[in-house]
């Protein structure tokens, strides 16, 4: 029975990303044409709807070109490293609340917040190998960008992060923090969406700066418009995948559209209440179907976010690369510290002891 | 486990230090000028604040101070030690400015380093516990890599940076694996703790190991041979002002946490490490000694003749287990006052090298600093520069261990003792090597008096001279009445337990 | 059993990778062994039952240190594809010294009887680990902050433009 629940988990999981990772494709071209005034994709199937689809098998089938020059295996292991982050990221993520005994998380960690963001450390390394091992300047720049700006949100990604543990503590009625993902929803669930403070009133700018930072070095982490400094087809043909095309090109994409729903994901869980909606779902309801719901309201707060950062992308102009590197260490840095820090001095002196 | 105010009074030399260090680095911003005259004097203030607070450590509050969990210790040793890192550190900073405009160094960074070394330093020689020492060996090493690399357009100083920098790293390697295996043998990381677990019979051989590891951890560190390998191309590499500052300071900072290594972790088990670093000692005696006479490079004569004063320094430590197999703990003062000696002379011979430097025209018309370093550098220079050159005579005699100087009285503290322990085989291959070293140190004297000069644009700096009279005048003070020092290091031997 | 088997699966990855880093010829391909070799050993951490050690092990050294590597690696290389021999001068003598080496930790480790009574169980709980870096292990944890500080500022110096 455990081993069924354990294997359910996965499939769920698993499914939230390669079912959205087609889904968001398509939304990207639909809402893009929506955007420009075009019409889009509206020729394979009803509306266009198996487009996604025909492009993948159209990868599939293209010749996967390996040029002269290329460490081959640094070139071909690229790709399926930048594809393990999001995947592995998922294991921890608390998708809907209890069923019976079993929580819906395909593990729950202790550490869930640091396992997620080590493995989005190692994610950089599909990018830098990829770019590296093309033996292409345009590409190695763009590894490097990538690289160079992945580090640099982290460090904001990082810092936000503490801000929701730091909130999750003040939420417990022991006051004892934890980076333990499905405690952050519950307490979320129980006190109040951390967007909105947490579990106390003075939270509330706090909680409002530290979504908007998360949700901004999300966006950065994932290479995003505006922060596409990797690829930028303008100054770098196409960054890190110039040389690669078929497959190779195929898991680039896909990873890149699969870190976006992991990232959605976590931000979901972080800020706005992970499975849980005020009077539609109850932390102790632990029925199969209070279960369902719970996956239901999280599928729903991730589809939002994920438009949210669709539209984002064909509204907003880019950013030069100095730009990109000034936002993040000069404005999002000093902002993540001075959020904790007024957290913890204001923690200290307002909270009961 | 709660901590109180009092208990920051064990780090607060070493923090005023630190805190000075940091403010100079911050002046820069505020004081653009050319001269770094307010750095060095915010340093020197660092410096005198923190002697003032160590002594009246050492004259009101006389007992030791055990702060946090016993991690540091404030007492008589780490006083004493740190009075003479800090002596060293303030003389180095008087003649840094000469370097630092000559150099067009300019760092404000330059003194935050110097002063964060030597505050490390401070917190070594307190250090109580394998955690805290580890750390501030580091830290101090970090400073140091970058010091002896500052003069960046230099390819020799570079080498040497990186030189060190890699041996260092190979040394901490071995510190480190030898620390986790001393708590995997014995569960804790304090030096009581250690103690108390090896009482208990918990000596494995895996503590053995560790114990051996930690003390080529720190042969490395102070260039004991057979780890000594760096010290000359470092030495030599590095800008004369930081190879003055790190040839002293170190040593003195390690051999002092050395001490406490093995006074405090492990002083009824001197089977355990007696015979090597009597071996050691031994070896660094002969070799540092015999390299040194092939030198033609003062510069470099004097790093392999500071790898030979550590070899007489382990003597100390090596002859603490007497013949008769009772162990003697104040044995390891004379260590403490032959380290104090060394301080002075050769912090005072490598002054004289920054004193008499000249500028050399480098490739694109600009001239370049250059310190004297060869024998033909000095040549002749008892005639030009009597005081100066004297006062370099004075220094290498000590070195020698000539009386009525420092250095003749530190060595004979030191020969006598392991003879009364019954030592005399180690003692008299000592008193050999030094035998053999005035050969080296004459030689130098000899080029000075009796030679015409050979270059003519030496330009002295008067800072540089201010240096070399105070080493000079230590240098004979401790040499005439060393009554007051051979007390108190016998004091801080005695009351460290 | 299967930890058994695991942990040795675990260490031959360890040693091979390690050794890899070593052997290889091309600086790239090195930085990236090493980052395998860091990654493999949390994993030994994780069989050690020290799974936040492990991910900070994975977030700091694999996330920061070695990319920090592979840009200085990447950004120096004049020729990205040029090869650096990795053989030593002095392979005749350096082996016997590390062989010998090993052999005596390994005979160290191996002689040494269990500890039970004085070694604390080491513990994995995060809330335990921050509890020790302020409380008892306060000083070293606050001189590792000077640590970073004479290493940025060190950085600094020696990066930066102008004179000298």
């Amino acid at each position: 029975m455990t081993w069924l629940w354990f294997f359910a988990k996965i499939g769920v999981a698993l499914g939230i990303i390669f079912s959205l990772g087609p889904v968001c494709i398509m939304g990207d071209r639909k809402i893009s044409a929506w955007i420009q005034g075009r019409v889009g994709p509206n020729r394979v199937g009803p509306w266009g709807t198996f487009q996604p689809i025909a492009d993948i098998l159209k990868l599939m089938m293209k010749e996967v070109i390996v040029p002269d020059g290329v460490d081959k295996v640094l070139f071909l292991g690229g790709p399926l490293i930048v594809f393990i982050a999001p995947v592995f990221g998922y294991c921890v993520i608390p998708f809907g609340n209890q069923i019976g005994e079993e929580k819906l998380q395909v593990v729950n960690l202790d550490i869930g917040l640091l396992f997620i963001m080590s493995v989005l450390s190692v994610g950089v390394y599909g990018i830098t190998l990829g770019g590296w091992a093309s033996n292409n300047k345009f590409s190695l720049m763009g590894s490097l960008r990538a690289s160079a700006q992945l580090i640099s949100y982290e460090l904001t990604f990082g810092l936000t992060m503490l801000l929701v543990v730091m909130m999750s503590a003040s939420a417990d009625p022991l006051k004892s923090a934890s980076v333990d993902l499905s405690k952050i929803v519950l307490h979320q669930a129980e006190y109040g969406w951390n967007i909105f403070g947490g579990a106390t009133w003075w939270g509330l700018p706090s909680g409002l700066i530290g979504f908007v930072l998360l949700f901004t070095c999300a966006m950065a982490e994932n290479n995003r418009l505006p922060f596409d400094m990797a690829e930028c087809e303008a100054e770098l043909v196409g960054g890190y995948h110039t040389e690669y095309s078929g497959m190779g090109f195929a898991m680039y994409m896909f990873s890149e559209y699969c870190s976006m729903i992991l990232s959605a994901s976590l931000i979901v869980t972080l800020f706005l209440g992970g499975w849980s909606f005020p009077y539609l779902t109850d932390p102790a309801d632990h029925s199969f179907l209070a279960g369902v719901i719970s996956i239901g309201v999280f599928f729903t707060k991730i589809c939002i976010i994920l438009f949210l950062y669709i539209q984002l992308r064909w509204t907003l102009p880019r950013f030069r690369y100095d730009q990109v590197m000034s936002l993040g260490w000069k404005t999002f840095l000093p902002l993540a510290l001075v959020n904790i820090g007024y957290m913890a001095v204001i923690g200290v002196f307002l909270e009961k002891p | 486990m709660t901590f109180t105010i009092y208990e920051l009074a064990a780090m607060q030399p070493a923090l005023l230090v630190m805190i000075a260090g940091l403010l100079a680095v911050g002046l820069d911003t505020f004081v653009p000028s050319k001269t770094r005259i307010a750095h060095a004097m915010l340093c020197g203030g660092g410096v005198i604040a923190a002697m003032a607070a160590l002594g009246s450590q050492l004259y009101y509050q006389r007992t030791a101070i055990h702060a946090f969990g016993n991690m540091l210790v404030l007492d008589d040793m780490a006083c004493f030690l740190s009075l003479a890192i800090l002596a060293a550190t303030g003389l180095v900073l008087i003649s840094s400015d000469a370097d630092t405009t000559r150099r067009n160094i300019g760092f404000g960074e330059y003194y935050g380093l110097i002063m964060i070394a030597a505050s490390a330093m401070m917190m070594l020689v307190a250090s109580n516990d394998f955690m805290t020492i580890f750390v501030n060996l580091e830290v101090l090493s970090l400073a140091l890599y970058v010091l002896t690399g500052i003069t960046r357009k230099n390819p020799r100083s570079n080498e040497a940076s990186v030189k060190y920098l890699v041996s260092g790293a190979f040394a901490t390697c071995f510190f480190l694996m030898g620390v986790a295996f001393l708590y995997g043998a014995t569960g804790t990381f304090a030096l009581s703790g250690i103690r108390e677990a090896l009482a208990l019979g918990l000596d494995s051989s895996m503590a053995r190991v560790g114990l051996g590891m930690v003390m080529v951890g720190f042969a490395f560190k102070i260039g004991a041979v057979p780890f000594h390998m760096w010290v000359p191309d470092v030495y030599e590499g590095a800008p004369t002002s930081t190879t003055a500052f790190m040839s002293v300071t170190v040593k003195a900072a390690g051999v002092g946490a050395l001490i406490r290594v093995l006074l405090i972790a492990a002083p009824m088990r001197s089977d355990l490490w007696a015979d090597l670093l009597w071996w050691m000692a031994v070896a660094t005696m002969v070799v540092g000694n015999l390299m040194a006479l092939q030198q033609t490079s003062v510069k470099r004569m004097l790093a392999f003749s500071s790898v030979a004063h550590t070899g007489y320094a382990l003597v100390a430590l090596a002859t603490m287990r007497s013949t008769d197999e009772t162990f003697v703990p104040e044995a390891a003062a004379s260590a403490l006052f032959y380290l104090l000696t060394y301080t002075f002379m050769t912090l005072g011979a490598f002054s004289f090298l920054i004193y008499m430097g000249h500028e050399l025209p480098g490739k694109d018309g600009t001239s370049e600093w250059q310190d004297a370093e060869t024998l033909s550098d000095l040549a002749g220079m008892a005639d030009r520069r009597p005081w100066a050159a004297a006062m370099m005579g004075l220094f290498l005699l000590s070195l020698g261990g000539i009386p009525p100087t420092a250095g003749f009285l530190g060595k004979f503290y030191l020969f006598a003792g392991a003879i009364e322990r019954g030592h005399v085989t180690i003692a008299v291959i000592g008193v050999m090597a030094s035998l053999v070293s005035l050969y080296y140190y004459l030689r130098v004297i000899v080029w000075m008096y009796m030679k015409e000069p050979m270059i003519a644009d030496e330009k002295p700096h008067p800072s540089v001279a201010v240096v070399i009279a105070l080493a000079g005048l230590a240098t004979l003070l401790i040499g005439v009445m060393p009554g007051a020092f051979i007390a108190a290091a016998e004091h801080s031997i005695a009351v460290l337990r | 059993m299967l930890a058994t088997v695991a942990v040795v699966v675990i260490a031959v990855v360890l040693i091979a990778t390690a050794v890899a880093v070593v052997v290889s010829d091309n600086l790239v391909h090195s930085v990236f062994w090493l980052a395998a070799m860091l990654i493999t050993t949390a994993l030994l951490y994780v069989m050690l039952e020290a799974p936040f050690l492990a991910a900070i092990q994975v977030m700091l050294y694999t996330g920061g240190v070695i990319t920090m590597m592979l840009f200085g690696v990447m950004l120096t290389q004049r020729d990205p594809g040029s090869r650096v021999p990795s053989a030593s001068e002095a392979p005749g003598w350096a082996a016997p010294v590390a062989l010998g080496l090993g052999a005596t930790l390994l005979v160290a480790i191996w002689t040494t009887p269990e500890l039970a009574a004085l070694t604390p169980t080491p513990s994995g709980d995060a809330q335990k680990i921050g509890h020790m870096f302020l409380d008892r292990y306060l000083i070293a944890f606050e001189a590792l902050s000077v640590l970073l500080l004479a290493g940025m500022i060190g950085a600094i110096v020696l990066a930066r433009k102008g004179d000298a």
